[in-house]
């Protein structure tokens, strides 16, 4: 009888604490989701500094994401990376390139070498260029704008 | 019956986004682990599309390119399901050709018929180089 009031109690104690954490962390500012704020029952207590420490680590990370688009993508790192990447395509002769070079006309690739160009450059950069927006994708000045555009309507590097 | 110019170049922009599904799906190859190494499989699919799309760059008949299309799908879907990338090979025996009453010999153009739609870039004695 008395363990079972015991436990009794020990359960509307824990309810207390989960309460009281939740109303510590967002006095502290922070929007945590829900399953932060109400972890499985036997670990809420001991968690607490743990969940604050979680959610300062993803948001120091998503600034560290921010501060590297600014940083390491000017649009001369832009040029110099898609330059380096069509001299390394096999198809081209480094002679002819120039940035202002037309891929069909002047340089002699075929539409099919055009798409495995930019897959490179997919490749190079990390994210999918998608159809519509490659068939205007002629020279590499083009590649560049749209590459600069692209920069920076993400607010983080996709990998 | 006119080619129309609309046609040919929604076409166009098909087999282009053919190609390139095809070269995204070798970036992300998983391979048979223990039976085929990724790397090489990856390889083998790159060369493989570039050499037969540009076997057949030149076609005009919208037809014609709609059959090579259908051909380039059906490799795809083989591929994805079997997770093997090179040609489902049709079996046929001596005698298989034949129908009750009359058997024939196996002739180059009956098997070159009785080859799958997908198999229609190696009829005319295309093998694929496969390591």
């Amino acid at each position: 009888m008395l363990g079972i009031c015991r436990t009794k109690a020990s359960l509307t104690l824990q309810r207390l604490a989960k309460l009281n954490s939740f109303r510590a962390l967002s006095s502290l500012g922070f929007t945590v989701m829900p399953k932060f704020a109400l972890p499985s029952s036997n670990k809420h207590i001991s968690t607490l500094s743990g969940i604050s420490q979680h959610a300062i680590q993803r948001c120091s990370q998503w600034r560290c994401y921010a501060s590297a688009s600014s940083a390491g993508l000017s649009q001369d790192k832009i040029t110099e990376r898609v330059m380096t990447v069509i001299k390394l395509f096999e198809k081209i002769s480094a002679e002819k390139l120039t940035i202002e070079s037309h891929f069909m006309k002047e340089l002699g690739l075929d539409s099919l070498d055009h798409v495995e160009l930019l897959m490179a450059i997919e490749d190079e950069f990390g994210f999918e260029i998608p159809d519509q927006d490659a068939e205007k994708l002629n020279k590499p000045s083009d590649i560049i704008k749209y590459l600069c555009e692209k920069m920076e309507d993400r607010q983080y590097v996709c990998m | 019956m006119s080619v129309s110019a609309a046609s040919l170049s929604s076409q166009r922009q098909r087999v282009l986004s053919l190609y390139r599904q095809i070269l995204r799906l070798a970036r992300q190859w998983p391979g048979r682990p223990g039976v085929a190494d990724p790397a090489t499989e990856a390889a083998y699919i790159r060369t493989e599309a570039g050499t037969l799309f540009r076997q057949h760059k030149s076609l005009s008949d919208p037809a014609v390119i709609e059959s090579h299309i259908a051909e380039a799908e059906s490799r795809i879907n083989l591929a994805l399901h079997y997770n093997i990338p090179y040609p489902r090979m049709p079996n046929l025996p001596p005698g298989c050709l034949a129908t009750p009453g009359q058997p024939k010999r196996r002739t180059a153009r009956g098997m070159d018929d009785a080859l799958p739609a997908y198999m229609k870039s190696y009829k005319s004695g295309y093998a694929p180089k496969i390591k």
